[in-house]
């Protein structure tokens, strides 16, 4: 029985959520946060201030997410008249309120840390690995979706800075480019979140390549 | 024979290191040992693996260890190998061993070899690792081995030592299982081979090696950043040879080893690989199956 019933909560797992593209666009239902210190934050009231919004995927435990924090943090930098606001989320079942609340003492809250509790916010977007980014615009619509770079080597000449330009774009008026490839770690979800599954609205764009 | 436990001894003083290890759950088995699959980022990979194997003896047909007496054997195999993702869970896999064997046995010495059986597949993970919190990660593959070696019937040197092939295609199907505490992983695979039957002209009959079953167990710890130790237990179990039907008595065999790995990214792109493996030479845990001593060298390109 025990086997049946976690055989049917992976089912509901990898069927219902496993392999969505991800919502167009953000309800003010969607992204219900919690701070590192257990408060709620609901993340429509950043979308809805500012010209963009970036959510940068997090893991405690993500070599990916530490290699790029450094760069994540000067982009925090370079954006910093109010237009753009940035929000690690996270969204690993094994990441709790006092994995972030580490991550702040030892320094690695680059970008302010909110934990998305069952991953819901990760599955609306349609984002299995971190430290994938999301650009979200005042109304709510998810503008880009992907990679930071193209950088798989660290120090790659041929570096294009997807997220940066992503950013531009959409600050100038214009339309970025929709999604990149992604790499990183896969998101961990927990069995026990399968019911709390959301599935996003029908996503037009196409899934971004996996490699 | 004293290279062995002293390879093991080296890589438990390397595990106590671990503990400021770096480790990456997705990526610590993936290329720890055998060809192992495809890095997260990586697109391909190509690689080299190349073992020395020397025969030390021969479990008889009633599992009774026969250390070589006047017979002497060594085998180099080379194994060029590639894989490529076709998305973040699926990857395909292809195989292409070259095998030359020395033997020497009283006035006789032979030296040969020749390409293998190359084989083909294709690796689908179900589950990455740590994609769900209480679950292992979780891997099929399917695979065909084609008989481009030389078969035993097709030899010309009396040691047989022309033999690189046998002779029969071959259809593969495996399930891996991987549970990851950074930085130690442990990994099972269980794989099923199922010759298909092959007319053996020598003896006007139809020959069908009997299927096998292969289990590794294997148990790592990421020492550092890109540097990978692992143990492995395996078992080699294989039915008997059936000839136009009828199964030939006593010819199934069994396999019984142990091995250890080291691999480490030295490079972004690159992987040295160095793995030791080892039958038990003791009664009952070999069956018809000559018992070896093996060292492998294995350098990896990740395509990304």
């Amino acid at each position: 029985m025990r086997a049946a019933a976690l055989l049917g909560a992976l089912a509901l797992l990898l069927g219902a959520c496993g392999a969505m593209g991800g919502a167009g666009r953000l309800t003010a239902d969607d992204g219900a946060l919690l701070t590192p210190a257990g408060e709620p934050v609901a993340l429509a009231d950043t979308w809805r201030a500012h010209d963009a919004t970036v959510l940068v995927f997090w893991g405690s435990t993500c070599p990916c997410v530490k290699r790029y924090e450094g760069r994540v943090a000067a982009l925090r930098e370079r954006y910093h008249d109010g237009r753009v606001a940035f929000r690690y989320v996270a969204s690993n079942a094994d990441d709790d309120l006092a994995a972030l609340t580490a991550a702040r003492a030892a320094g690695r809250e680059v970008l302010p840390l909110v934990k998305d509790p069952a991953g819901v916010l990760a599955r609306t977007l349609g984002v299995i690995s971190t430290p994938t980014a999301v650009l979200v615009d005042r109304a709510g619509a998810v503008r880009f979706r992907g990679w930071i770079d193209n950088e798989r080597v660290p120090g790659d000449p041929d570096r294009e800075p997807w997220l940066e330009e992503a950013v531009d774009t959409l600050l100038a008026g214009g339309s970025p480019r929709a999604a990149t490839p992604v790499w990183g770690c896969t998101i961990t979800r927990s069995l026990t979140e399968a019911r709390r599954c959301t599935m996003p609205e029908p996503e037009p764009e196409p899934v971004p390549t996996c490699h | 024979m004293r290279a062995l436990p002293v390879a093991f001894a080296a890589l438990a003083s390397l595990a106590a290191l671990a503990s400021r290890a770096e480790a990456a759950p997705c990526c610590m088995s993936a290329t720890a040992f055998g060809t192992g699959r495809l890095l997260i980022w990586e697109d391909a990979a190509v690689g080299l693996r190349t073992s020395l194997a020397r025969g030390l003896g021969q479990w008889d047909g009633d599992g009774q260890w026969r250390p070589y007496d006047g017979y002497d054997e060594l085998e180099w195999r080379s194994e060029l190998w590639g894989m490529a993702a076709l998305s973040r869970r699926a990857s395909l896999f292809a195989r292409a061993p070259f095998v030359a064997t020395r033997r020497h046995a009283g006035a006789l010495d032979g030296f040969d070899g020749g390409l293998a059986d190359v084989s083909a597949g294709l690796r689908y993970e179900i589950l990455s690792i740590g994609e769900v919190l209480e679950l292992p990660a979780i891997a099929v593959t399917v695979s065909v081995t084609a008989p481009t070696g030389r078969p035993t019937w097709d030899a010309a040197t009396p040691l047989g030592v022309d033999v690189t092939g046998r002779g029969a295609w071959a259809l593969g199907a495996g399930l891996s299982l991987e549970h990851t505490a950074m930085p130690w992983f442990v990994r099972v695979d269980v794989g099923a081979t199922v010759p298909l039957p092959a007319e053996r002209p020598d003896l006007g009959v139809d020959q069908r090696f009997g299927p096998e079953l292969v289990t590794d167990v294997a148990g790592g710890v990421e020492l550092t950043e890109g540097l990978v130790t692992s143990l492995v237990a395996r078992l080699t179990w294989a039915s008997e040879i059936v000839l136009d039907g009828a199964s030939v008595d006593g010819s199934g065999r069994l396999d019984v080893g142990l091995g250890a790995a080291l691999s480490w990214r030295f490079a972004y792109h690159w992987t040295l690989q160095l793995a030791v493996d080892t039958g038990l030479f003791v009664d009952g845990l070999g069956d018809n199956q000559p018992g070896r001593l093996t060292g492998t060298l294995g350098l990896r390109y990740g395509v990304f």
